[in-house]
């Protein structure tokens, strides 16, 4: 994996160093232009991430498949599957039916623990980002056909 | 009248029954918007504006550093009980006070924060009241050239000052710069820069949802893969007598307080600089000065302190340049000098003669409003600590929601949301191989005012980098930075020749 986060530095290196020298420039007319300070970090990216390479080729690392950590993947795809809910019914549904989903199938808690908890802290959020700092709440696609 | 008599009479001003309300309601709403995650000082003083249309000026900006002062002392709580800092000041704060919260010690490191922020708020606050247009006057000094040198400072100390590997720390910094260069570039007249064609780019990263996907949701990502028990923090209920400091810890807290209050307000007062700089800056100096500098990240409550005085003294050194000038110095004094604005009012010297009302009366109630944030602060510690106490399985999905709504409330769009889904994963891949995560996140609030400030120097010299040695401020930043750069490569070359004396002999 260190091999692989070292090759995207390089790469999103790379990226910067090109646009910034064909695209925005560097110095010109005596100042300096809109890749400056970007082609300058970048070359400190790809020159340090270099480095790493070179140690990493010093050392024998033994090669294993890059797996999944599925526990750490659980936040990440309810966040995913929380914004689907919320395109879906709208803000507080959303929240409402994430919570829920979470508690009651992924903390395994009873049914009335978790649509208690749920309904509580919906109504938080409602009331801090909805009435107190009058975020517009989207209702989502279900909820404008209904 | 001197200053003594124009204070007494803005605490005439500020002491009246509106004016109280709204500085004690304002530091109450500002801990509540700072203690949750992600929202930040900026976020809740520009929110809560609209809300002050109704009010007169005076009022109106009493209630909005209340807002702003609350926010300063909330940020740390998330900080310390969640690992979430509420602002990026706070991110300091978070590098002790996470790991004293998981010994169990999160009492205490909410008390040496609130403590401290209010020792550091009280003496920007004296030194805004008897040194303020002196103060202002040296800050006048700062041109581009110094403040790119103090940038560069602060920037280069990060990579190598956090983290096990200097050399991963300095790569986390650069990638910080780099992804502040996407959007628009202001000094070229507003083009599109390193956006890819997109137009969610072209406004440029926001800073909250990053700062909630690297933190919030990494800290969720690691809370379902720990090993630990299901509540963050299990045992007895803390009691606020559990939380006060014995006489040890104040002599402890004593001096990282006092230096941090110093080179928080000096740092604060600088145009540009801000409450993120001065944090991280005081945290560097504490960690180089003080015998136990290596065990700083590790949860000492010197670190909390001296980064909370540091952000809250600089929270009020930010008004220095904002009244005597009308130059912001925080994101935040750029809020309030739009609404300063908005009322009619319009910051600079003349502001001090014209308006001494108004500006005294918001002195004054700059330290009623610190004096109730504290107290507001203390009593709810207890309060707060009981969020520690929620399961595992009930805290998770609440914090990812907090994550998804407030990455949401930012631009009301579902892109930052997208995008702080994106920086959690990135950052929790990156924390997993020793990359440190608040040298982006630092790197990254500094580089447009490192850009701008670089680029405006090299305009004035007409592209002569002699501008910054010919300047003795931004020449001893930079001998300063040469400093923090060689020191750590000059130890180890010495410790590597002792090592090498010690096997010959």
């Amino acid at each position: 994996m260190e091999i692989v986060i070292a090759v995207l530095n390089i790469i999103i290196a790379v990226t910067w160093i090109f646009l910034g020298v064909t695209q925005y420039g560097f110095w010109s007319g005596g100042k300096p232009q809109g890749g400056f300070v970007p082609i300058i970090f970048a070359i400190l990216v790809l020159v340090f991430t270099l480095v790493i390479v070179f140690r990493l080729m010093r050392k024998t690392i033994p090669v294993y498949p890059i797996k999944i950590n599925w526990d750490a993947a659980t936040p990440v795809f309810s966040a995913i599957g929380g914004v689907v809910l919320i395109l879906l019914f709208g803000i507080a549904p959303a929240v409402f039916l994430f919570n829920f989903g979470w508690m009651r199938f992924i903390s395994k808690y009873s049914l009335k623990r978790s649509i208690f908890v749920s309904l509580i802290f919906t109504l938080f959020v409602y009331a801090v980002f909805r009435l107190w700092l009058r975020v517009p709440f989207p209702i989502g696609i279900v909820m404008e056909l209904l | 009248m001197n200053n003594f008599e124009l204070l007494m009479q803005g605490f005439g001003t500020a002491l009246s029954f509106v004016n109280l309300a709204v500085a004690i309601g304002g530091g109450i709403l500002g801990l509540f918007v700072g203690a949750m995650p992600g929202l930040g000082a900026v976020t809740g003083v520009a929110l809560l504006l609209p809300m002050t249309f109704k009010m007169n000026p005076t009022t109106a900006i009493i209630f909005l550093c209340g807002v702003y002062f609350g926010n300063m002392y909330g940020g740390a709580y998330s900080a310390i009980l969640l690992n979430i800092p509420g602002d990026s000041p706070a991110v300091m704060t978070a590098m002790d006070g996470f790991p004293l919260s998981k010994k169990g010690k999160a009492g205490k490191a909410l008390f040496t924060a609130n403590a401290s922020s209010f020792i550091g708020g009280v003496f920007g606050i004296i030194t805004l009241t008897i040194f303020g247009p002196m103060l202002a006057k040296v800050g006048l000094k700062f041109g581009p050239a110094e403040v790119t040198a103090l940038i560069l400072l602060a920037l280069t100390s990060i990579g190598w000052l956090l983290g096990d590997d200097p050399i991963k720390g300095i790569v986390a910094s650069a990638l910080g710069i780099l992804i502040s260069t996407i959007g628009l570039d202001m000094m070229a007249g507003g083009l599109p820069r390193y956006t890819f064609g997109s137009v969610s780019l072209m406004g440029g990263i926001s800073f909250i949802p990053l700062v909630i996907g690297m933190f919030g949701m990494t800290q969720v990502m690691e809370l379902m893969t720990s090993k630990q028990s299901d509540s963050l923090v299990t045992g007895r209920r803390l009691t606020l007598r559990e939380s006060f400091l014995d006489r040890k810890d104040i002599k402890r807290i004593g001096m990282p307080v006092l230096k941090g209050s110093v080179l928080g307000n000096f740092i604060g007062f600088l145009p540009g600089a801000g409450g993120t700089t001065a944090s991280f800056l005081a945290y560097v100096f504490e960690k180089k000065t003080n015998k136990k500098g290596d065990q700083m990240g590790k949860g000492m409550i010197e670190g909390v302190a001296v980064s909370e005085s540091a952000n809250n003294a600089a929270a009020v050194g930010a008004f220095i340049p904002l009244l005597c000038l009308g130059i912001p110095g925080s994101a935040t004094a750029v809020v309030l000098l739009g609404g300063l604005m908005m009322w009619g009012l319009q910051p600079g010297p003349l502001l001090f003669l014209e308006q001494s009302d108004f500006v005294w009366g918001l002195i004054g109630s700059m330290y009623i409003g610190n004096l109730a944030c504290i107290v507001v602060g203390l009593v709810m510690i207890p309060f707060l600590m009981s969020i520690l106490r929620i399961p595992r399985g009930i805290m998770a999905p609440i914090i990812v929601t907090i994550c998804i709504v407030g990455s949401y409330s930012i631009k009301n769009n579902l892109f930052d949301v997208w995008f702080m889904i994106g920086a959690g994963i990135v950052a929790y891949i990156l924390k997993k191989h020793d990359y440190p995560i608040p040298p982006i996140l630092l790197a990254f609030v500094l580089a447009p005012r490192f850009e701008q400030s670089i680029r405006r120097a090299f305009t004035i010299s007409h592209g002569s980098p002699l501008i910054f040695f010919q300047k003795p401020i931004s020449a001893f930043l930079l001998g300063l930075t040469l400093i923090f750069i060689l020191a750590p490569v000059v130890m180890k070359i010495a410790a590597k020749a002792k090592n090498r004396k010690g096997a010959v002999m």
